[in-house]
């Protein structure tokens, strides 16, 4: 069934771009803590600004700094990216009915910038009865705009920080991992896909396969959650 | 030089897998409906990974990383928004370190 095409407007852009401005400092935070951790990590401030602006997502990049080091682990990390990210697999399933009578390259154009604030923001707007479709596109660009400049400004800051232990920015990813790990437990269905997950990442990390443990964690919980569902809850 | 071209690969990957993300779910449900299984599993997958993230790094971490978990855990449940949460917990990592 073909629906008529949501409007693509400036003004929704615009709409969309003020209500990404409070989030641009979670963004910032992040984007800091990701520069100074590149530069520690090895990386130069080219290449932490390069990754930044093409792959364009924070807690995979951070997670990436971990087990870049060492080997030529190229797997492990095509492996991590793809299960840090694989909740845009679900949302854009849930944006199929809103953007898929769009033409291609404004929904294409659209998805390059999925990420957490945009999916949730222009979903809250789209609630509201604000259909247009480029109020997801202005968040996404404010927040990648926010994010490409501020790891440039991390890594500028990192030269001079010295060891970013001292300052605890290596916790940056497991304290967002705590928060919103906190704020995501909703029932007690989360259990079972969580041991296994913390099983295999166990495991994983105990037999020396240390860069693999955050791919085998997802994939473990995956299934856990997939042969869990329907049980009694 | 060789390093760097090491880096730009990495980057090229990191940049694929998460473009096959970002477009694949929008993608698919032209042809596959999720069913509520698969959409339990991918559903599963956010809390899994992060649980996958926390897990040795408290264990390697010992003590101030396990106590920051926990203050980042509790200044959630206090009604703290995520980026209070996540200062209070590098405060307290930062802290103990020092006295560690």
């Amino acid at each position: 069934m073909q629906q008529s095409p949501p409007p693509f407007t400036l003004a929704g852009f615009r709409r969309g771009a003020a209500l990404a401005v409070p989030f641009g400092a979670s963004s910032l935070l992040y984007g800091l803590a990701f520069g100074a951790l590149a530069i520690e990590a090895g990386l130069s401030a080219g290449e932490a600004v390069l990754m930044s602006a093409v792959v364009f997502s924070g807690t995979a990049q951070i997670a990436v700094l971990q087990i870049w080091e060492g080997a030529f682990a190229v797997m492990p990390i095509f492996a991590t990216v793809l299960v840090m990210n694989a909740r845009y697999i679900l949302m854009g399933a849930a944006l199929q009915p809103w953007f898929g009578p769009l033409p291609a390259r404004k929904s294409a154009l659209s998805l390059m910038f999925l990420v957490d604030g945009a999916f949730v923001l222009a979903s809250r707007q789209r609630a509201t009865g604000d259909t247009d479709a480029a109020v997801f596109l202005g968040v996404g660009v404010v927040s990648y705009l926010a994010w490409v400049v501020a790891t440039g400004l991390g890594c500028w800051l990192g030269q001079g920080l010295g060891n970013p232990r001292t300052f605890a920015l290596d916790f940056i990813l497991v304290g967002f991992c705590a928060s919103a790990t906190a704020m995501l437990w909703k029932t007690r269905a989360h259990l079972g896909p969580t041991l296994a997950a913390v099983a295999a990442a166990l495991a994983i990390d105990r037999l020396g396969g240390g860069s693999w443990a955050i791919a085998g964690a997802g994939v473990a919980g995956a299934v856990a959650g997939g042969l869990l569902h329907g049980l009694k809850r | 030089m060789g390093s760097s071209d090491k880096a730009l690969f990495i980057i090229a990957v990191m940049a694929l897998a998460v473009a096959i993300c970002r477009f694949s779910g929008f993608w698919l449900m032209r042809f596959v409906p999720i069913t509520p299984r698969v959409q339990a599993g991918l559903a599963a997958i956010p809390i899994a990974v992060m649980a996958g993230i926390m897990a040795p790094a408290i264990v390697r971490g010992g003590l101030p990383e396990s106590i920051g978990m926990i203050a980042t855990i509790g200044a959630v449940k206090l009604g703290g928004n995520d980026l209070i949460a996540i200062l209070a917990g590098l405060t307290t990592v930062a802290l103990l370190r020092q006295l560690v």
